[in-house]
């Protein structure tokens, strides 16, 4: 670098001892001009280096007045990074301060477009500098020098001073190099910040996302992660990298097993690793996370995994939530009907045990008799079996129903719901001499719920249409079931030509223990519409408009759940 | 006890309806049978003392519904009424409604005794009261004009005297129609007549 500064000097034959004064001074220079370059290069930022070249440039020159431009341009920036904010890619500093700098229109054609070091003399009217806090005076002497890098202007410095002899040749060609270095010095602080930045936006881009990435040496057991790596694993940012026995002991004692487990079969397989597992802070705080990675090469030539972790411990919070709420609803759900319910438990039981017990009564009155009459007695007897074993059935249908409570919401494919209970009730159908029409719509309707539950409402509508027609002779027994998707709903209808349904009893119908059926439990329907509620549906009965009644129920479809065939 | 009471049951289920019907026999009441509340009202009654043991929860008219109607189409057949659970509201409107007992399901065999036992009684004296009735008008069917009169006066507790003033008769008369109506009416004293006249209700 000094070499070229050497070459920049005019050969001038000159006496030994001028030549000595002046290796003096040059030397002087030199040094001065080192030590600017020094300066200089210690600026970390673009505005720094702009500053650091002013006050550098002013010393050496001892001009009293300037300013630093760097152009709007951005071409620098752009090659930096294209996203590095706008304001900064014009900046201007100037001593004194002044609120705008303005090249003279022939100035910045010479020095912006040319790439020329223009000096002038000028009034002070001519100054770059518009409202400096100290006004210039009468007559000024100008220079004015392009920042080029890779010869692109990237600025302008300008120095202004009130004696003409300031910018004497050598003064010049020494701050055109001081100008040149700076352009470099430019350039590097600029990539520098925009790493810095880029580095910035993904730590808080991880910090939001609540995810770090991770490269962990399958040889060493070493990993490199980045700062949000740290935070979920709750480690100090010191230990780099950071080695197996940490890792390990922030992991869920319960959840090591598995998770040693699944490294080493994806390690041995190769294959792209996902678990998730929870994370112990040394404060006792539990995290969940999800863990993907694959397997590559790393520099050194181990085996890497690299990937991401996730911390998903909110997620699981609020998949939690919803979960609870939904049992606390179909907890609720159960409880409500569960007075309802208890009426029905204690109508089932005690008609059987009335029975049995008035039927035992009536055999000992029959043996107690004179003469005894054993085969009324006998009778009495049979009857009190017969009623123990219906009781026996309904404890039996009991347990099946307090094993239905517990709602498994998952998705489920409606269409293939209703198909499965449709070819359940295949026999009864065919010999109740109904015909089956079906009509369902031919998108896959996934809707979120429980498919056991759902079955059984359809089961029991289904049923209820069947019995409807077995109660009647009067025309064809048609069952009509049908789905069609409309605004984010399937409905399902199902629709008899049976005995219907008076119009009185058409809202009793939903009532628990209401019941028309001389069998029935009176539950069917109304446990029926509670679980359709459930799911966030409605249930509702039509009478037909020829005969028989079209039982309809509603039910929210998963959002975008409908697909095409 | 009679073997000629009658015990209708009506309860949709017929196991208990069976048992219960069982139970009965074994108490020597004759019974019978039904499962529904229409059954019922379409079964021949015999003419006998009866009551009638009912389920409150039955699909169609239900055991309160039908025993509304029995009183509105005045079959005064006394009630007991049978339900699953104990329900307070209901056995109230049922016994307020005439039921003679409501019993809870499962019955115990005593209240089930004591319960037809009164509803029988009921019935007989019902029935009892009936038969004397329908005499009494038979005979007061006999009486003339006169001595219609004359029976009204005496039963509101006036003497001959003032019958005879009353119907600007004789008091000769008035005794010789006074002898006739307890001749034909079979009283044997002024206030055996009063008893008569309010049991027909014939008022002055």
């Amino acid at each position: 670098m000094y070499g070229r500064v050497v070459g920049y000097f005019p050969a001038l034959i000159e006496d030994e001892r001028s030549l000595a004064m002046r290796l003096e001074s040059e030397t002087h220079e030199l040094e001065a001009i080192a030590k600017a370059f020094q300066i200089i290069s210690k600026e970390m930022s673009y505005e720094g280096v702009a500053r650091a070249l002013l006050k550098e440039a002013l010393s050496y020159s001892g001009a009293a007045r300037g300013g630093v431009l760097l152009s709007k341009g951005g071409e620098l920036l752009a090659k930096a990074d294209a996203s590095f904010p706008r304001e900064r890619a014009e900046f201007f500093t100037s001593h004194p301060v002044a609120g705008e700098f303005r090249l003279p229109a022939d100035i910045s054609e010479r020095v912006l477009a040319r790439q020329e070091t223009v000096v002038r003399q000028a009034s002070s009217r001519g100054s770059a500098l518009i409202d400096p806090v100290e006004p210039p005076p009468q007559s000024i002497t100008q220079l004015c020098l392009p920042l080029v890098h890779q010869e692109r202007t990237i600025g302008v410095l300008y120095l202004e001073s009130e004696r003409r002899e300031t910018f004497t040749s050598r003064c010049i060609s020494m701050i055109s190099m001081l100008a040149s270095q700076a352009a470099v010095f430019f350039e590097s602080t600029q990539l520098f910040e925009a790493l810095r930045e880029t580095n910035l936006w993904m730590v808080k881009g991880q910090q939001i996302g609540r995810m770090g990435s991770y490269r962990w040496n399958t040889r060493t057991l070493l990993s490199r992660a980045s700062r949000e790596c740290y935070r979920i694993f709750d480690v100090d940012l010191d230990v780099n990298p950071v080695p197996f026995e940490v890792f390990k002991s922030r992991i869920y004692p319960d959840d090591l097993p598995d998770l040693e487990q699944a490294l080493a079969e994806a390690v041995s397989a190769k294959s792209p690793f996902s678990h998730e597992y929870r994370v112990v802070h040394r404060n006792g705080s539990i995290l969940h996370v999800a863990a993907v990675g694959q397997f590559d090469l790393g520099p050194t030539g181990d085996v890497e995994l690299e990937g991401i972790i996730t911390d998903i411990t909110e997620r699981k919070a609020a998949e939690q939530a919803l979960t609870d709420a939904r049992n606390e609803l179909a907890r609720a759900v159960r409880l409500a009907s569960l007075g309802e319910l208890a009426g029905s438990i204690v109508h089932e039981i005690n008609q059987p045990l009335t029975g049995i017990i008035m039927s035992a009564e009536a055999c000992l009155r029959w043996l107690a008799r004179e003469p005894t009459e054993p085969g009324e007695a006998r009778k009495s007897a049979l009857r009190v079996i017969e009623q123990g074993r219906r009781a026996r059935d309904v404890v039996t249908g009991l347990r099946s129903l307090a094993r239905a409570a517990q709602l498994k919401f998952t998705d489920v494919q409606i269409n293939d719901a209703i198909e499965e209970i449709l070819l359940l009730l295949k026999r009864d159908i065919e010999r109740a001499d109904v015909t089956l029409r079906t009509a369902l719509d031919r998108s896959k309707l996934i809707v979120e719920g429980d498919r056991v539950q759902l079955q059984q409402v359809v089961h029991n509508l289904v049923r209820n249409a069947i019995d409807a027609m077995i109660a009647t002779n009067e025309g064809p027994r048609l069952l009509t079931v049908s789905s069609k998707a409309a605004e984010g709903h399937v409905s399902v209808e199902i629709a008899d030509t049976g005995i219907g349904i008076a119009s009185t009893n058409r809202e009793r119908l939903f009532d628990a223990l209401y019941t028309t059926k001389g069998d029935g439990l009176g539950l069917g329907l109304s446990i029926c519409r509670k679980i359709i509620a459930v799911h966030g549906g409605r249930l509702w009965v039509e009478e037909n408009t020829a005969h028989g009644a079209t039982f309809t129920f509603t039910l929210p479809l998963r959002p975008s759940a409908t697909v095409s065939n | 006890m009679s073997s000629s009471v009658f015990v209708h049951v009506v309860d949709d289920d017929q196991a208990v309806r069976e048992s219960l019907g069982d139970l009965l026999r074994s108490m020597d009441y004759q019974v019978m049978l039904h499962g529904s509340a229409s059954e019922f009202l379409s079964a021949e009654l015999p003419d006998a003392p009866a009551c009638l043991v009912l389920d409150v929860r039955m699909p169609g008219t239900s055991g309160l519904e039908l025993q509304e109607y029995m009183t509105r189409i005045n079959i005064s057949m006394p009630v007991i009424l049978m339900t699953g659970f104990g329900d307070i509201p209901m056995s109230v409107k049922a016994m307020k409604a005439g039921a003679v007992d409501f019993l809870t399901k499962p019955i115990r065999e005593q209240d089930l005794i004591d319960a037809v036992a009164t509803a029988v009684r009921i019935d007989q004296g019902r029935r009892n009261d009936l038969v004397h009735i329908i005499r009494l008008r038979e005979r007061y069917k006999l009486l003339t004009p006169r001595e219609r009169q004359v029976m009204v006066l005496v039963a509101t507790g006036l003497m001959n005297k003032q019958v005879a003033s009353e119907l600007s008769i004789r008091e000769a008369t008035v005794k010789m129609h006074r002898g006739s109506v307890m001749r034909k009416m079979g009283a044997r004293s002024a206030a055996t007549l009063a008893r008569m006249a309010e049991a027909l209700n014939i008022q002055r």
